[in-house]
């Protein structure tokens, strides 16, 4: 596979790891674990990305995605690990702002 | 399964086809029929053309033989002439001299004078002398050979007659008048030819190397040789042998001359057969196929995506030039969906000498991004005129994109407006890639702030920027498709490659610069699958 995903929860914190390609593909998958983190709120929320090496603007709604359930939910957001080719994406698309970073 | 619709489909195909093939039947039935009948006319000519030459030269042997022989000075001679004749030539089987009444008893004596040789079982030569009422040769003054030649004055052919004697071959005879210095005719030269092995080894030469029969006929119809049997059902040739009168003739049995054709037809009967049946199998299949219920909804999703891009496409600026009447502005544009319908758009609309223009990507393809870039490309034609700053434009369509997005669905967007008159270009970026601009022969990528895409967070301050768009420059606007179109290695195609592109193609116009980058991306790709829609506008002003 060209991308993977893993949800690690340690308390109230939760841990996402995305490794490899988020494209319109995986991005299909990844939605379906953030409905599920979304469910279940928690403290923080810390998207680990050190792994990952390009996304697709499917993907980056999906960071959107668990950005606004986390608003709502009022847990802190968080990403880290960025690689300089991803961090490009996010300024290029203005989403470094969204997401405070 | 609609069983009405199989029988329809069925019938006209079978008719359809039943129809063409009957055409070729009849082409082809036609055309080879008159093919055949004209080669077997060509052969049979030919064939019987040959076979009647060589049955000539052979009777004229006797001929020429006889032609040649001295003339009989005294009655003492006519015994030497006519042995000489049957020493010189071989085919001749007997040779007579017989001379009329009154020039026998001149000559010889008696009331009839006629000398006769020819040859022996054992091939030598018996001669005997008639002169008495005692042989049956007797009567030979009132013979056709003698009578004709004597009363004529001309050569005569006999009709051909089995000789039962001795040979037991088909003989015939030919006979000639003796005429003496003094133009009168005293007697008659005969010379007795086998026609037998001589011919019907011709004959059957001709018949073994074809599908005639061949036989011969006399001039009183009497058959020779050959089979004249089952007339019925067969093509018959005729040919006269000259002199003689009689009759050459090819038969071919019409089953046999027409095989070729008889086959063929069959052949096609055969392919017409099956052809109507693998018809008939294929609709059955195709229609079953059609009609099962998840293809059936396949095909309907199909057609209504078909009709959904008819749509997308028509809510794109569609004239071509786009303003026909200006000379100072120039826009280009493509637009290649991934799938049926994808989430890129474009537009662009002149007002009070100023250009208004969107280009804008929305997150994901397909029928959802085609469902938002409806929605975008409808509030850009909604809230731009009149506004007098892009960024006003964008608070605009961000702010209703926001309202109820629950798919939070973004789209990165540039819009700007253009001074045509003044060149004065405002441009406000929702996080889409940078616009490339050629100036003065330099191009570069314009240092626009990025913002934030629309539809993510409501009220958010859009600002533009202000640049100079001197006459002779061009933009190029463009979506992500183009730079991450991928080749079949994954590659992207990337920016240094389009920069690369463009300067190479920086002083052509809008419309080459378009071709350009399309073709370049269309070679990197190689035929890899577009995995996201290629957009691009380039506006140049001159």
């Amino acid at each position: 596979m060209d991308f993977q995903f893993k949800t690690s929860r340690n308390g109230d914190d939760v841990k996402l790891t995305l490794i490899g390609r988020l494209d319109t593909l995986s991005a299909a998958e990844l939605a379906n674990e953030i409905k599920k983190i979304n469910a279940n709120p928690s403290k923080s929320v810390e998207v680990e990305i050190s792994g990952l090496n390009y996304i697709s603007s499917s993907g980056l709604r999906c960071f959107v995605d668990l950005f606004k359930g986390c608003r709502v939910s009022g847990s802190s957001f968080s990403i880290t690990g960025m690689q300089p080719a991803v961090k490009e994406i996010f300024d290029l698309t203005g989403f470094t702002k969204v997401f405070g970073l | 399964m609609d069983k009405g619709l199989i029988r329809r489909l069925c019938f006209w195909a079978i008719g359809a086809t039943t129809a063409i093939f009957a055409l070729a039947f009849s082409s082809v039935y036609v055309y080879m029929r008159h093919e055949l009948t004209a080669q077997a006319d060509y052969d049979a000519r030919r064939n019987l053309d040959m076979a009647s030459n060589m049955i000539w030269d052979r009777l004229e042997i006797a001929r020429t033989a006889v032609i040649n022989s001295a003339l009989p000075q005294k009655s003492g001679d006519s015994r030497k002439i006519v042995e000489n004749l049957l020493h010189h030539n071989d085919d001749i089987y007997g040779s007579a001299i017989a001379l009329k009444p009154e020039y026998a008893r001149k000559y010889a004596g008696k009331d009839r004078f006629m000398i006769y040789s020819y040859r022996t079982l054992a091939d030598t030569l018996s001669t005997f002398i008639l002169s008495d009422s005692v042989s049956s040769y007797f009567q030979y003054p009132e013979r056709d050979w003698f009578t004709y030649p004597v009363e004529m004055g001309t050569e005569h052919w006999s009709q051909p007659y089995l000789d039962q004697l001795t040979t037991g071959e088909l003989m015939v005879s030919y006979s000639a008048p003796i005429v003496t210095q003094d133009s009168v005719i005293v007697g008659v030269f005969l010379a007795d030819l086998t026609l037998g092995q001589g011919i019907s080894h011709i004959v059957n030469e001709i018949d073994s190397a074809s599908d005639y029969r061949t036989y011969m006929i006399s001039g009183d119809r009497q058959i020779i040789f050959g089979d004249t049997t089952r007339l019925s059902n067969a093509v018959i040739y005729n040919m006269e042998i000259p002199h003689i009168g009689w009759t050459l003739g090819h038969i071919i049995d019409k089953d046999t001359l027409f095989g070729p054709l008889y086959k063929a037809m069959l052949n096609l009967t055969a392919l017409f057969i099956l052809t109507i049946m693998i018809l008939c199998i294929a609709i059955y299949y195709t229609i079953s196929l059609m009609t099962r219920p998840a293809v059936k909804r396949q095909m309907r999703i199909k057609a209504e995506l078909d009709i959904a891009s008819r749509i997308q496409e028509g809510m794109l600026p569609k004239m071509v030039p786009p303003f026909p009447n200006r000379k100072d502005l120039n826009i280009a544009t493509v637009m290649k969906p991934a799938k049926e319908v994808g989430g890129d758009f474009y537009n662009y609309f002149l007002e009070d000498e100023r250009l208004y223009f969107i280009i804008g990507d929305v997150s994901g393809k397909g029928v959802p991004a085609a469902l938002i870039m409806a929605i975008a490309t409808e509030l850009f034609m909604f809230s731009a005129p009149d506004k007098q700053d892009p960024a006003d434009i964008v608070d605009s369509i961000n702010n209703i994109l926001c309202r109820d997005n629950r798919e939070n669905m973004f789209i990165t967007m540039v819009v700007g407006i253009l001074d045509v008159k003044t060149g004065n270009l405002s441009l406000c970026n929702a996080g889409h890639n940078l616009p490339i601009c050629i100036s003065a022969g330099k191009v570069c990528v314009l240092p626009l702030e990025t913002n934030i895409p629309t539809g993510v967070i409501p009220s958010y301050a859009y600002i533009s920027q202000t640049f100079d768009f001197p006459k002779g420059s061009t933009m190029i606007l463009y979506t992500d498709g183009v730079t991450e179109a991928e080749n079949p290695e994954r590659e992207q195609f990337g920016e240094s490659r389009l920069m690369q592109v463009i300067k190479e193609n920086k002083d052509g116009t809008a419309h080459q610069l378009c071709d350009a980058v399309s073709g370049a991306v269309h070679t990197f790709t190689a035929g890899h699958e577009q995995s996201d829609d290629i957009t691009m506008i380039i506006l140049s002003r001159e």
